[in-house]
């Protein structure tokens, strides 16, 4: 799929290069995040990675003034994607974090998968993560994909989850970086929590008490 | 600068400070970054420092030095020694001189930037000749917005339906989004969409029909339908709007918004122009 570009807002763009979580597309999103961090475009604030996006968050007043504004910016990075950007991507990180599977929500959890708590720690822990962007709060890593078996929708109501929890949601896992009201399942804690970037990987180590 | 007593929630705050969004850190700042721009101005600070962001009840507080304050935004019937001090306009106080806000007239969050004054003892509140009135942006024009890429998620009748009608704030919103009352507007289709970045003016339409506009200090991502964006020379505007104020919308397109955001920074850099030639002037006179 050729990306596409579109306005959020009168001071940024983003590019979308898919729209499913997927490696390979995440990998041309770190690449262009690289490339537009490496050759900034003018008048750049902010570079925001997510699942198959990329946004350009621009000083309205320097791209207003200077550049045709974000369509003069819009037709700069369809030039800069038609060139192809071959650096060597900073390869991610592997970050082994200890999981005290212990969460509150461990037992709803496996109940609602049809599982035992030992498998979904098993299933959880036996994966690596791709830590696709921070979002959310402020270090908070989306990590994913998590197995199908342990696929749990979120909670109706959002509750106070600590800083170190570990959770479910949907497809993808989690650590909450500091304490906040959240929906996601709680199945573990740690206290360890690195400072993540996108592209990073993760795997769970289970330990006990 | 001595605290007396607490506000509700009264944070020194600068610009938004961007370059980490991609580490989950919003930019965060000022909600109207026209008054403290203005404020900052008025006693000849930099552009990127910080002033205090007040909301009502907000805090007392007493000087400890001679000190140069100005404030701006909200009107809170600020005094100095519970003396009425007027708005927009440089104030000298003395050290002991004590600051706190009677009343809120209009507006919700008010700005007070200081300066020390190091060569000048000030020994009684002295209110110097000049001001800067800023009526002509905080009007109760529409609030203008530019269609989000999920714009044509809502139905026909209910994108005219908020273009027409007239909105309040929730008594719920705060500083990272206002939730706004309104009859659930009607969507085409319940498309999933994968979490990407958002922005200050960021309109999002959750599941419920309900619309949320995102404020200073917003996430750096999002998972909900972003329906429109208030455009940036407007949110100084939105953010003195809280619970119970009535907003209207209205579309407009990328080239006014651009437009109007340069005749804004135009404004500020004209008026930070001004008050540094009267400063300048007002020290020459004094020495």
């Amino acid at each position: 799929m050729n990306p596409q570009i579109y306005e959020l807002g009168d001071s940024a763009l983003t590019i979308e290069f898919g729209n499913e979580i997927n490696d390979s597309v995440h990998e041309e999103v770190m690449r262009r995040f690289y490339q537009f961090q490496s050759f900034p475009l003018p008048g750049t604030l902010d570079l925001i990675p997510a699942y198959a996006s990329l946004t350009i968050v621009f000083d309205l007043g320097v791209v207003a003034s200077r550049f045709q504004g974000l369509a003069g910016m819009k037709s700069l990075i369809e030039t800069k994607l038609a060139e192809s950007f071959s650096a060597v991507i900073p390869e991610g990180r592997l970050h082994e974090i200890p999981c005290l599977y212990e969460g509150p929500d461990l037992v709803a959890v496996a109940k609602s998968c049809g599982l035992s708590e030992t498998e979904v720690i098993q299933i959880h822990s036996e994966k690596i993560y791709h830590v696709y962007f921070l979002g959310f709060l402020p270090g908070f890593a989306y990590m994913g994909l998590t197995d199908e078996r342990i696929t749990v929708s979120r909670k109706e109501k959002p509750m106070t989850i600590q800083a170190g929890d570990i959770g479910l949601a949907g497809n993808q896992t989690g650590i909450y970086p500091s304490t906040s009201p959240g929906g996601w399942q709680i199945i573990g804690r740690t206290n360890s929590i690195p400072h993540f970037r996108a592209g990073d990987r993760v795997r769970f180590i289970p330990v006990t008490t | 600068m001595k605290l007396i007593k607490k506000g509700l929630l009264d944070t020194w705050l600068s610009l938004p400070i961007y370059g980490l969004q991609h580490e989950g850190i919003p930019p965060g700042g000022a909600m109207d970054t026209f008054s403290l721009q203005i404020a900052n101005a008025l006693v000849g600070n930099d552009l990127y420092d910080k002033a205090l962001e007040m909301h009502f009840p907000s805090g007392i507080y007493q000087f400890e030095t001679s000190t140069l304050l100005a404030i701006c935004g909200a009107d809170f019937t600020a005094c100095i020694d519970h003396v009425e001090v007027p708005m927009n306009q440089p104030i000298k106080v003395p050290p002991g001189a004590i600051l706190s806000c009677k009343k809120p007239v209009s507006g919700q969050r008010t700005y007070i930037a200081i300066r020390p004054l190091t060569d000048e003892q000030v020994s009684r509140v002295k209110i110097l000749p000049w001001s800067m009135n800023p009526e002509n942006v905080f009007t109760d024009e529409p609030i203008r917005i530019l269609c989000g890429r999920e714009w044509d998620q809502i139905k026909a009748c209910s994108q005219q339906l908020f273009l027409s009608k007239a909105f309040s704030i929730s008594p719920t919103s705060n500083r990272m989004g206002y939730q706004l009352i309104q009859e659930p507007l009607k969507t085409l289709s319940a498309s999933t969409m994968l979490s990407t970045a958002v922005t200050a003016g960021t309109i999002q339409l959750l599941p419920s029909g309900q619309l949320v506009v995102l404020m200073a200090g917003h996430q750096t991502t999002g998972g909900y339908p972003r329906f429109a964006h208030v455009i940036s020379a407007d949110l100084p505007r939105l953010a003195q709007k809280g619970p119970g104020d009535s907003l209207r919308f209205t579309l407009t397109d990328p080239t006014t918004a651009e437009y109007e955001w340069i005749l804004e920074q135009n404004y500020l850099q004209q008026v930070r122009n001004v008050c540094a030639l009267k400063l300048s002037q007002h020290r020459f006179d004094h020495h």
